[in-house]
């Protein structure tokens, strides 16, 4: 998995523990990482917990800038990691979570991106990002009726100010 | 004209926010300075406004015009802080001091700020003399140079640590801070929120343990989380915080802030984790 060390904490164990917000530093990759330790928290849970909102932010430097590589080519424990951040499987280890966040900032080193063809489009990029995101949140047929937030924050690494925000 | 002076002071204060949400640093501050002076119901609200934080810095504010965007002397650091110290001393109509809630200590390369000529200690003294709604003490000191609590002049040093008792401070913050006295906070009469960032306690050769119950509504450690469990948990095993948000970025990071965590699971209700993965 992505992080080389575990994160030694059971949330489970936290009786009126009713928020709980990752904020998941990412080195240069180019597929999406869950660093599972870090984001299996969640899923780790026994007992149920009272958690009610769940908030994810993940910072993340890419040199594909394609959203479908970006998705599909992962790591097996990445893919399983983000699985079980569905919003049904969450929603059987924290009964009363009512509102998932997602904030997805995505840095991309421009140098890659200069070969393509000039049809790349920051915007499209974005668009698809922020609708994958979103499936994995709570993919279709999820049951669960909780309030899915996905933000996406795509910037070039030497463009600070070309941003898109969705 | 007497446009405005009717207006109900909610929309007064509508519009005193909305300066400071939709405009720049220095653009905000310079229509509050004219809010103030535009009629007594703008008057309060502009100059609660412009009192309710302040900055003490050697360095302008980052959006300034360019000419003025430079470091300032220490001469003219000593000269503001002067200026403001007189300034809150002047009590007219209205105590100043009344309005300030947050005060921002950054402390420069030289740690001129902090010497007794500058006059820090005076705002200091009128905000323990006289305040009433002051609420928030943060201090910061150069990112690469951390400086030493133990540097700091032993008048400075005492108003700091006097201010730092005021019942009605609510938020203690700092950052590159090293061997802050345990005392500021476990002697605090009411509960606080507290921030270490890139920050430590002092080592305490043989401080005496407590078992009454401290209440801290929440928590920041960034970085040494190891020594702030060393220097602080080992001697206040009895902590209730409800926030807490730590960063982590290795292994020994992540057992620390769970030993933390188990000690105050009871009373935890928002848990904040910052994880380099790499």
């Amino acid at each position: 998995m992505g992080s080389s060390f575990r994160i030694p904490i059971d949330i489970g164990t936290l009786p009126d523990l009713r928020c709980l917000r990752l904020q998941l530093q990412c080195p240069k990759s180019n597929t999406l990482i869950a660093s599972g330790h870090v984001l299996w928290l969640p899923n780790s849970a026994n007992p149920p917990t009272k958690i009610e909102v769940l908030q994810i932010i993940v910072d993340s430097i890419t040199t594909v800038p394609d959203s479908r590589t970006f998705f599909c080519n992962g790591e097996a424990d990445d893919q399983t990691t983000w699985d079980a951040l569905h919003s049904d499987a969450l929603r059987e280890k924290h009964p009363r979570l009512r509102k998932i966040t997602l904030n997805f900032n995505l840095e991309i080193v421009p140098a890659e991106c200069d070969d393509r063809d000039g049809t790349f489009s920051l915007l499209d990029l974005s668009h698809h990002l922020a609708s994958d995101l979103r499936v994995l949140l709570a993919p279709p047929g999820a049951t669960s009726r909780i309030d899915i937030s996905v933000s996406l924050d795509v910037v070039f690494e030497s463009q600070r100010l070309n941003r898109v925000v969705i | 004209m007497s446009f405005g002076l009717d207006l109900p002071p909610e929309i007064v204060e509508l519009f005193i926010d909305g300066v400071s949400i939709h405009l720049g640093e220095i653009d905000s501050l310079r229509t509050l300075l004219s809010c103030a002076l535009v009629s007594r119901s703008f008057s309060f609200p502009a100059r609660r406004k412009l009192f309710s934080v302040i900055h003490l810095s050697m360095n302008p504010p980052i959006l300034s015009p360019p000419e003025s965007r430079f470091t300032r002397s220490r001469d003219s650091l000593f000269q503001r802080i002067g200026s403001f110290s007189n300034l809150i001393d002047a009590r007219g109509a209205l105590d100043l001091v009344l309005l300030i809630r947050e005060l921002h200590i950054n402390v420069d390369r030289g740690y001129f700020i902090l010497e007794q000529q500058s006059g820090l200690h005076k705002i200091l003294d009128a905000l323990r003399n006289r305040s009433k709604n002051f609420e928030t003490l943060s201090m910061s000191g150069p990112f690469s140079r951390p400086f030493s609590w133990n540097s700091i002049p032993t008048v400075t040093m005492e108003s700091l640590t006097e201010t730092t008792f005021l019942p009605s401070l609510r938020h203690l913050a700092f950052a590159d801070v090293e061997g802050i006295p345990i005392s500021m906070v476990i002697n605090h009469p009411c509960p606080l929120s507290l921030s270490l960032i890139r920050s430590r306690f002092a080592l305490h050769p043989r401080p005496s343990e407590s078992s009454s119950l401290l209440c801290l509504k929440s928590l920041w450690v960034d970085r040494y989380m190891r020594d702030f469990m060393d220097r602080f948990c080992r001697y206040r095993r009895n902590l209730h915080v409800e926030h807490f948000k730590a960063a982590i970025s290795d292994r020994q990071d992540a057992t620390a802030v769970w030993k933390f965590i188990q000690g105050t699971k009871d009373c935890l209700t928002s848990l904040d984790m910052y994880v380099k993965a790499f």
